[in-house]
């Protein structure tokens, strides 16, 4: 006869598997990752740096899925041909939140990339911040590596606490797109391409867009100026002290004391909302599923958006476009609170091949490799002297523009400052679970702009509180 | 034959016994360790993991840091738990009797003996076997406020409809009136409960002059209990660990009205990289849905009818 497992059995059985494979895993965890073993965060690493191989691979970790593969197998086939005894170890991740997540996890595992550049919120100033990303300055000076040629603002987001950890790669700026047929037929001239005339202000912009308005065509005078955080930039004031950009932490919120925020927040709001002479967040949201930009359709009469869009613009083919400078604040007294988002290379610490790693980041963001990319795909370099490169080749692409319409583009960056999504330790956080909520309660109706960001004042500086604790 | 004969006869049939008991036993453990192996290391093991890490400030890129009970702390002055709770509870009290009814009449519906009935059966429960992105995508565009399928047809009988995903008031009954697009799980359960029912009941309450609704209140309903309770535990579960259509859809706005919990465990684990915070999450969450169960199976002495059961 069968003998049945008594209960005491079964229960021993149990603890013992239990405890055997808590056993396991402990033994399988991850080994330490590449930075600080037993570093809290915000301090500095204190684990020495592995041995350097001078063989070993660089892996760099990559953007892919919008089709920048193709230029970066160029540029990375052009550096192996001149340094044969470095290979780039390609490691490809989709864009935005999938690559920041396929970078921590390479971290967390120990195997960290040498080299990456994100192409979303989360800058290289996050990663410092917890000790992992090394310092440029020695290889920089030993090379004599000349950086006058790099924009000025972009250089200097690349410091953090006086040292150079990432070095500029790309930059989109933000320009006006307008369909010039709509505004021939609404007897309207040409928007100004000159960034320093100051009767080109927001007002003004408003104006045009109801002008432009037609219910009886479904024809809306604008996009929304702008959905997210830089809504509040509209009049040429931020949501924090300037410190923000030289620190990367987001200290002190000024949103709710500084009336030309909520002035530009509700200025935005208005549009949607009383002159509807804009598209709405709901409008924008259920187009950019489809991948799609609502001013293709010809039915909206300018917007402001950024220098990719050029790829999409290009191929319109039903109406004629333009370019046109950036609206000042009202009255153009202020100068203008723009960004032009700004992509870099930099090194996480503790690489095998160090040096390697430099000489890969040092191509990548030289002339010959940007002249590929970004170049060659599309957002404008980061070096001023490919100014007119990058023209040139656009000029290939959209023969009918002007040569103002091409300086208006060139000169974009001189007149923007760095975003604060990537180049900030701690924005991410508080925008995702308090300052794009806010705005979405204003875009709705339901509350205006000062109501709205005065109640979301306490929940923002507690979220301050919150992220910028052991950070220095 | 002497007891000492016996008593060694007994120890030598016992001893062949324990061998061929121990060789059973360990064709046992071979045949199940597999799924042994990969509950211990898929299940139990990341389960102990996440426990003691719900302890720790983890940011994943760096060593975790044990803080004890802070993060539990934290759980109740956070406003966006309770916002993702609720949230989480209402999609849940609309989604589940909602969805349990309507397999139930479908269910109802399919159990007809008529021509072409495994078709109709076939092309209620396919939508279930679609997974969850495209289906997501696909409800976004019926769910669109100016040129979506259902705006379109309440457009069609004067009714102006909502903004759906954009509105604060009606995202959460977007989601449940999404939900529907799944019933077709618990309505083939519902169905094989159905079909086993014995239909010498519902003979007998013909003869004594039952109406089709007391046939269907006095038979059917009880005898479909335990099946109810089934879907009843397992639509619970599922509501409140709704991710992907929140993930692809609205990414918990507006203003976090569809903030759900599974969403906001997402992103304090994956986004903001606040894996202790997340554990301590996923504990609550598991302590509430346990809760919710023992709840629901203490009732059940009300109105679940086991067949042979004693009755109270």
């Amino acid at each position: 006869m069968k003998r049945q497992m008594s209960r005491r059995n079964f229960l021993k059985m149990v603890s013992i598997a239990t405890g055997a494979s808590a056993a396991v895993l402990a033994g399988c965890a991850p080994a330490t990752p590449a930075g600080p073993a037993t570093a809290a965060p915000g301090t500095a690493a204190t684990s020495a740096p592995p041995a350097q191989e001078a063989s070993a691979p660089v892996p760099a970790l990559l953007r892919s899925g919008s089709g920048e593969e193709d230029y970066f197998e160029r540029t990375i086939k052009l550096f192996e041909s001149q340094n044969p005894t470095i290979k780039i170890n390609r490691v490809y991740a989709p864009g935005g939140a999938d690559y920041i997540t396929k970078l921590d996890l390479m971290i967390a595992g120990g195997d960290p990339p040498a080299i990456y550049a994100p192409f979303s919120s989360r800058g290289y100033r996050y990663y410092a911040a917890k000790g992992l990303s090394q310092p440029l300055d020695d290889f920089i000076t030993r090379d004599k590596m000349d950086l006058t040629d790099f924009y000025e603002d972009a250089l200097k987001g690349c410091k953090y606490k006086g040292q150079y950890l990432a070095l500029p790669l790309d930059a989109w700026p933000h320009l006006v797109y307008f369909n010039r047929d709509l505004f021939k037929k609404a007897g309207l001239p040409d928007l100004t391409t000159d960034w320093t005339d100051k009767t080109w202000d927001v007002m003004a912009y408003q104006n045009l867009a109801k002008k432009l308005t037609d219910p009886a065509t479904n024809t809306l005078g604008s996009r929304i100026y702008n959905p997210n955080w830089p809504a509040g930039w509209s009049f040429g004031t931020d949501w924090f002290t300037p410190d923000v950009y030289e620190t990367g932490i987001v200290k002190t919120w000024i949103g709710d004391t500084t009336p030309k925020t909520i002035a530009a927040t509700q200025w935005v709001a208005d549009m949607v909302l009383k002159d509807k002479s804009a598209t709405s967040p709901a409008q924008e949201k259920s187009l950019a599923a489809a991948n799609q930009n609502p001013f293709t359709t010809g039915k909206v009469g300018m917007y402001l958006g950024n220098i990719g869009d050029l790829s999409t613009l290009q191929q319109i083919t039903d109406f004629e476009w333009g370019i046109a400078a950036a609206p000042f604040p009202p009255g153009g007294s202020d100068p203008r609170h723009l960004h032009v988002w700004i992509d870099f290379w930099s090194m996480i610490k503790g690489v095998k091949n160090l040096e390697g790693a430099w000489q890969f980041l040092k191509y990548m963001v030289g002339a010959e490799a940007q002249k590929i990319y970004p170049v060659e795909y599309g957002p404008q370099s980061s070096l001023k002297s490919l100014a007119s490169y990058w023209v040139d080749k656009q000029k290939a692409l959209m023969p009918k523009k002007t040569a103002q319409e091409f300086q208006t583009m060139i000169d974009a960056p001189k007149y923007e400052q760095i975003d604060l999504e990537n180049w900030t330790i701690n924005f991410s956080p508080i925008n995702d679970q308090a300052l794009q909520p806010m705005l979405d309660v204003i875009w709705l109706g339901e509350k205006t702009a000062e109501q709205a960001i005065k109640d979301a004042t306490p929940k923002i500086n507690q979220l301050i509180k919150d992220t910028t604790a052991g950070l220095s | 034959m002497s007891s000492i004969d016996v008593a060694a006869k007994s120890k030598a049939g016992r001893q062949r016994s324990s061998k061929l008991l121990r060789r059973e036993y360990l064709a046992f453990y071979l045949f199940a360790s597999p799924w042994l192996l990969g509950l211990l290391f898929f299940s139990i093991g990341p389960t102990i993991a996440s426990l003691v890490l719900s302890f720790t400030e983890y940011p994943l890129i760096v060593s975790p840091k044990w803080i004890g009970l802070a993060n539990y702390a934290n759980m109740i002055n956070d406003e966006l738990v309770w916002q993702a709770l609720k949230v989480t509870l209402l999609y849940s009290l609309g989604a589940v009797p909602l969805g349990l009814t309507a397999a139930f009449l479908i269910a109802i519906l399919m159990n007809q003996g008529i021509h072409g009935i495994r078709v109709f059966r076939t092309i209620y429960y396919l939508p279930a076997i679609i997974s969850g992105v495209p289906v997501a995508l696909v409800w976004m565009w019926v769910l669109n406020p100016d040129f979506g399928l259902l705006n379109s047809a309440l457009r069609a009988i004067g009714i102006q409809g909502p903004a759906w995903l954009f509105s604060r008031q009606w995202v959460i009954p977007a989601f449940i009136l999404m939900s529907l697009w799944s019933v077709g799980a618990p309505m083939v359960i519902f169905l094989a409960g159905l079909q086993g029912i014995p239909q010498h009941l519902y003979e007998a309450a013909e003869i004594d002059g039952a109406s089709t609704l007391d046939k269907f209140a006095n038979v059917t309903i009880p005898m479909m209990s335990p099946v109810i309770l089934f879907n009843l535990v397992l639509g619970v579960i599922g509501s409140f660990q709704i991710f992907t259509p929140a993930y692809i859809m609205t990414n918990g706005g507006p203003a976090n009205a569809s903030l759900f919990y599974g969403l906001y465990l997402y992103n304090n684990a994956f986004h903001w990289l606040k894996m202790g915070y997340a554990s301590a999450l996923a504990w609550l969450m598991f302590l509430i849905i346990l809760i919710l169960t023992l709840l629901i199976f203490r009732l059940t002495g009300r109105w679940v009818y086991y067949e042979g059961s004693i009755a109270s």
